[in-house]
Order: structure tokens, then C-alpha cells, then sequence
């Protein structure tokens, strides 16, 4: 159709952890600060603006979308996580699903030209369900996301590094939850920035860092 | 003389082993609002004014006769193009080297031909204040015979490469001089010429692209025995077209075209666009590799049949992946095929490649070659 201008478009997704252990350890304090600060500093980027689209996702016992996909700059306030309940990662791989999949058609039709979609999914504790089947769903889909995966707290490494895609970062110190999601938001928002300067029509790389303060690079599983 | 697509040959290039994970998805269905009028524009200084006074400060204005300055919007406005330059975000800064090659331009004529060829700096690299990292040559070869050819190269310095302005527009300077030479040594045989001998002259290329002198203008400011290819690599992609009809019956002549990467090139006919360069994999997926020119031994050949009427467009990515979208073109290739459907005014060239559309912040060059004028 005449009317498409080919324009690329970059999603984000960031799945919030806010089960009941985020409270204590401080990790839900940490992101509800975070939030603001990653909204401004990518408010800022007219690249990212222009380039890229922000959704969050909260999840404990349920999976809501508290921040729909959307451009930075169309968000006057963002959203904030409370602490509730377990850790279900698997109402949250499915939930991750249907918004992607919703996401990116509604995209499409509306002529952008679509990358493959990041996730940065962020937790302190083990899974509480059983995740396995809603996550196969999630990463067997045409849409299915890079997945960056952090942990902190009691967050089990071996299982975070089945689920990240891309990269998995582990923090070191159990008793500093807040402090490294402090950091993690803030390696998501440089990736963010990065990634949509380096996207230019062509391939684009989701440019991820090396190394985040406080935290180890897990190895993903080889096949 | 060589048939279309057939005899060049594909390749590939050790220097491109960037590791590329996000990939687009096929297009579908496309139904967005969109919009090329004119919008912001700022008002003319007034050039008589003989007092020392200020000038008035610039208005948004709706004053249609500025159309030809400002740049078309395709699509919704840009954060970028949403304010002027010097406003105080400081989003378009100069080029810390000085040479950020803003805009540069080329128009003339050559027997049937016209050329208009113009390389405007990109959104991304004036918000970082670095330079335009495309670059093109162009140069004419009359032989003694009296036919001439014009030749033009366009190569797009690889984002990653820190210097790799330099490196296009060496390569392009370079390699448009080797062209002439072959043109001038074969008049009616270049293009076995180039069959035959395309690595050696890529390598002749590439060689005089590290013969630089360290205190020469722009070159790098390191010795060259420390810059890698990878640090100056660039796509090319030239033409050399024919100021004369080559077939009598229907004057047709044949541009022979050459690529290395993935800057795109297309043929424009009856105000329709068509792409003259090869998908290279086929699969419709952006490619993730991104060859380069530099140490490349061989690129992919191919001649273009051009009418009465045609005109044939070299792009760097920053214009070319905008003027399609799947077999489709977007609401800027629409606007430029019948815009360059005859040669236009070179600010009226300049200000179609500055177009804006979200998300196309790379450089921008564009080259058309409108034959039988």
C-alpha cells in the first residue's frame, strides 16, 4: 500500500517479578524507584523514541500488563509493582505470549517493519508452577522473543539460564536484591539505547553488556 | 556484453562477522494513516535588512511557497524532526573531526544524461556529533570517439568501523578513477574486463585505501599499519552508464552495475520502482551480514536495460529500505517515482533525501541517473 513508510520498530517487554520476596529484600522498592529514571533517560533518546516501544509486565501469582506497548514518550507516569504472592513464571511466559503475539500483529498492520521482539525478564526466587509448557509455547511461537534473563536474591541460576535466550546475569550478593535491580534497570536502559542507535535499516542487534556490577554471566545451555 | 544478473558472481567476505540476532518479520497486511505534506517550517530571513538588528526569531509557519525547503514527512513526525536544529536539546551536533559532511550534492550533465547525486548526514550520527559515514564518486570518460559514460560509485561506511567514512570515501574516490581507466582502456568491452579482472581490481582498490598519509585531510588520525579493515570497511555499489543508445531499434543502452553489500539500486520506469539488485539469500529476511568492499575478491555483476524515459537510483540503506516495504512501495517510494520521474532542481533533490520518517536516523545517499533527457 502507498500509504506504509517502512518504518523499523524495536520491542521491549520488561517482566517484573513481584512476588512476596520482593518486598522484604528490598527488590520492589528498587524497581518502583528504577521505573522513573529508565522512563526519563529513554524519554531523552530521540532515537529510542522514534525507534522503539516499552511494555512491562508484573507478575506473582497472576501476570498483569501494567505498562501496555507503547512509545516512551506517550507515558506520563509510569507504573509501579507491589508486592503479592508467589512466583509464577509460567502465567507470566504465557501471558508474555498473547501480548507479543497481539503486539506484534497490531504492529504489523499498521506497516511498521518488526524486530524480533526483547524480553528482560527479572526475578528473585524459584518458580512456583510448573512453567516448562507455557515457556515452550512462548519461545516455539513465530514471535518468539530473545529473552535476557536477571536473577537476584534466591533466584536459581540453572533455571534462569534455560530460560534466557540471549543472556543470563546472576547478582552475587543474595543480600543486595535492590541494589541489583538498581543495576539491572539500568543495564536494561543502556541496552535499550544501544540497540535502537544500532538498529538502522538493516539487522539490528540487541547490544547487551558484558558485564552488569554485581552480577555473574551464567553460560546458557548448549544443545 | 553480458547478460542481466547472469554472470556476476556472488561472494562473501571475512570481514563481516558481525553477529546479527534480531531479524525483521515479514510484512502482511499494512493499513496506517500517514501523511507527506509539509508541516513545520521556519520562516525566511529577511535578506535586505541593513541594520545590525537581530534577526526575527524563526516562526513555525504554514507558508506553502518554503515547500521546496523543508523536508517531506512520511508518516507521523519525527522526535528528531520535531524541532529545529539549533534548538536546545542539542541533537545535531558538529562533527567533533569538523568534516561531518552534512550534506554534499553533484548535478550536471553528460550527453543524454542527468545526474543528480546527493549524501545527507543521518539523525543518529548528528545526535553522537559524528561524521556522515556514506560517501559516492562520480566522474565522466569521453573517449576519442566521442561517446562518453558517466560513472558514479556509492559506498556507505559500515557503522561499526571507526573509520570507515574515510574508508567509503577513498573506495569511492578510488574506485571510480579505476573505472574510468577500464572504461577509457575498453569502450565496448568493460564489462569483460570487469568480469575477468574484478579481484585484482578490488584489490588495486582496497591497496590505495591504506595508502594514506597520516597528516592527510580526514584520514585517521593513527598510523595506517594500526587500522584493520574492519576499522574502515564500506559497502560499494556503482554503475556506469552509457551517454549514448546502444540499440539502435529501441534506444536502449546498458548500465553495467556493480555491488559489494547492502546498499540498494533501483530501475525506474513508467514511475514504478524495481529493484536491480539481488535479494542475496532469498529468503525475504533482512540479511544479517553486511559485506564489505574492502579485501573483498569478487562482487556481483549485473547489467540493466535502460529506456528512453528510465532512470536508474544508487542508494545507501538509510534511503534505499525505505522506498519498498515487502513488494510494496512505501509512501516515499510512491512520492519519488513520480517526483524523479524527470530530473528535479538540486535543492529540490537535496530536500527529497532529507525526507522524514521515524526511525530512519542512518545517512542517507542517493544518486539518479535520468537518461535521454
Amino acid at each position: 500500500m502507498q500509504n506504509m513508510t517502512g518504518q523499523e520498530v524495536l520491542l521491549f517487554y520488561i517482566v517484573c517479578d513481584e512476588s512476596g520476596s520482593m518486598g522484604p529484600n528490598g527488590g520492589i522498592a528498587a524497581i518502583n524507584q528504577a521505573l522513573p529514571e529508565l522512563h526519563a533517560t529513554l524519554a531523552a533518546d530521540p532515537l529510542v523514541v522514534d525507534k522503539s516501544r516499552l511494555s512491562i509486565i508484573a507478575f506473582s501469582d497472576n501476570a498483569e500488563v501494567i505498562l501496555p506497548l507503547c512509545k516512551v514518550t506517550d507515558v506520563a507516569d509510569m507504573p509501579g509493582v507491589t508486592e503479592a504472592g508467589l512466583t509464577n513464571y509460567g502465567t507470566a511466559f504465557a501471558l508474555l505470549q498473547s501480548t507479543i503475539e497481539n503486539d506484534v500483529n497490531s504492529m504489523k498492520s499498521q506497516g511498521f517493519r518488526v524486530y524480533r521482539p526483547c524480553v528482560f525478564f527479572m526475578s528473585d526466587g524459584e518458580p512456583s508452577d510448573s512453567w516448562e509448557l507455557a515457556y515452550q509455547g512462548l519461545t516455539n511461537h513465530t514471535y518468539r522473543p530473545h529473552i535476557v534473563a536477571f536473577g537476584v536474591d534466591g533466584a536459581d541460576p540453572a533455571i534462569l539460564a534455560k530460560i534466557a535466550t540471549l543472556r543470563c546475569y546472576v547478582g552475587r550478593d543474595r543480600a543486595s536484591a535492590g541494589r541489583a535491580l538498581a543495576n539491572v534497570m539500568s543495564s536494561i536502559g543502556n541496552t535499550i539505547i544501544t540497540s535502537a542507535s544500532n538498529a538502522h535499516a538493516g539487522p539490528a542487534n540487541i547490544d547487551l553488556p558484558p558485564v552488569i556490577d554485581g552480577f555473574d554471566s551464567i553460560p546458557l545451555d548448549t544443545l | 556484453m553480458f547478460n542481466r544478473k547472469d554472470k556476476g558472481e556472488g561472494f562473501s567476505s571475512p570481514q563481516s562477522e558481525v553477529e546479527f540476532i534480531a531479524e525483521t518479520f515479514e510484512p502482511e497486511n499494512s493499513a496506517t494513516s500517514f501523511s507527506t505534506a509539509v508541516e513545520d517550517s521556519a520562516e525566511p530571513l529577511d535578506v535586505t535588512v541593513s541594520a545590525p538588528s537581530p534577526p526575527p526569531p524563526a516562526q513555525l509557519t504554514d507558508d506553502a511557497s518554503l515547500a521546496p525547503i523543508i523536508s517531506p514527512v512520511y508518516g507521523p513526525k519525527t522526535t528528531f524532526g520535531s524541532m529545529p536544529w539549533w534548538s536546545e536539546k542539542n541533537w545535531w551536533k558538529v562533527a567533533e573531526s569538523g568534516e561531518g559532511n552534512d550534506v554534499r550534492a553533484h548535478v550536471g550533465t553528460v550527453g543524454d544524461l542527468a545526474l543528480a547525486v546527493t549524501s545527507v548526514r543521518g539523525h543518529k550520527h548528528r545526535l553522537g556529533g559524528a561524521v556522515n559515514q556514506d560517501s559516492y564518486a562520480t566522474r565522466t570518460v569521453t573517449i576519442e570517439d566521442g561517446r562518453s559514460f558517466i560513472i558514479i560509485v556509492v559506498c556507505d561506511g559500515m557503522g561499526s568501523a571507526e573509520f570507515s567514512s574515510y574508508g567509503a570515501r577513498l573506495f569511492s574516490q578510488n574506485m571510480s578513477n579505476v573505472l574510468a581507466l577500464t572504461v577509457s582502456g575498453a569502450p565496448d568491452d568493460y564489462q569483460e574486463v570487469l568480469i575477468k579482472y574484478q579481484t585484482e581490481t578490488l584489490d588495486h582498490v582496497s591497496e590505495s585505501v591504506f595508502k594514506y598519509r597520516e597528516d592527510e585531510f580526514d584520514a585517521p588520525k593513527i598510523n595506517r599499519d594500526q587500522v584493520t579493515v574492519r576499522e574502515i570497511q564500506c559497502t560499494m555499489t556503482f554503475a556506469i552508464v552509457p551517454a549514448f543508445a546502444q540499440d539502435a531499434s529501441d534506444k536502449t543502452r546498458y548500465a553495467t552495475m556493480g555491488f559489494i553489500g547492502d546498499s540498494p539500486a533501483f530501475l525506474l520506469e513508467n514511475e514504478e520502482w524495481h529493484r536491480v539488485d539481488e535479494n542475496k539469500d532469498g529468503s525475504g529476511i533482512w540479511s544479517s551480514a553486511t559485506e564489505g568492499a574492502i579485501n573483498s575478491e569478487k562482487m556481483l555483476l549485473q547489467e540493466v536495460a535502460m529506456r528512453p524515459g528510465s532512470a536508474l537510483l544508487l542508494t545507501s540503506d538509510g534511503v534505499g529500505n525505505y522506498m519498498r516495504f515487502g513488494e510494496k512501495p512505501t509512501a516515499l517510494g510512491h512520492d519519488l517515482a513520480t517526483r524523479w520521474a524527470q530530473p528535479v532542481g538540486m535543492l529540490e533533490f537535496i530536500r527529497d533525501v532529507s525526507f522524514e520518517t521515524q526511525s530512519a536516523d542512518d545517512d542517507r545517499t542517493a544518486a539518479v541517473i535520468w537518461v535521454d533527457r
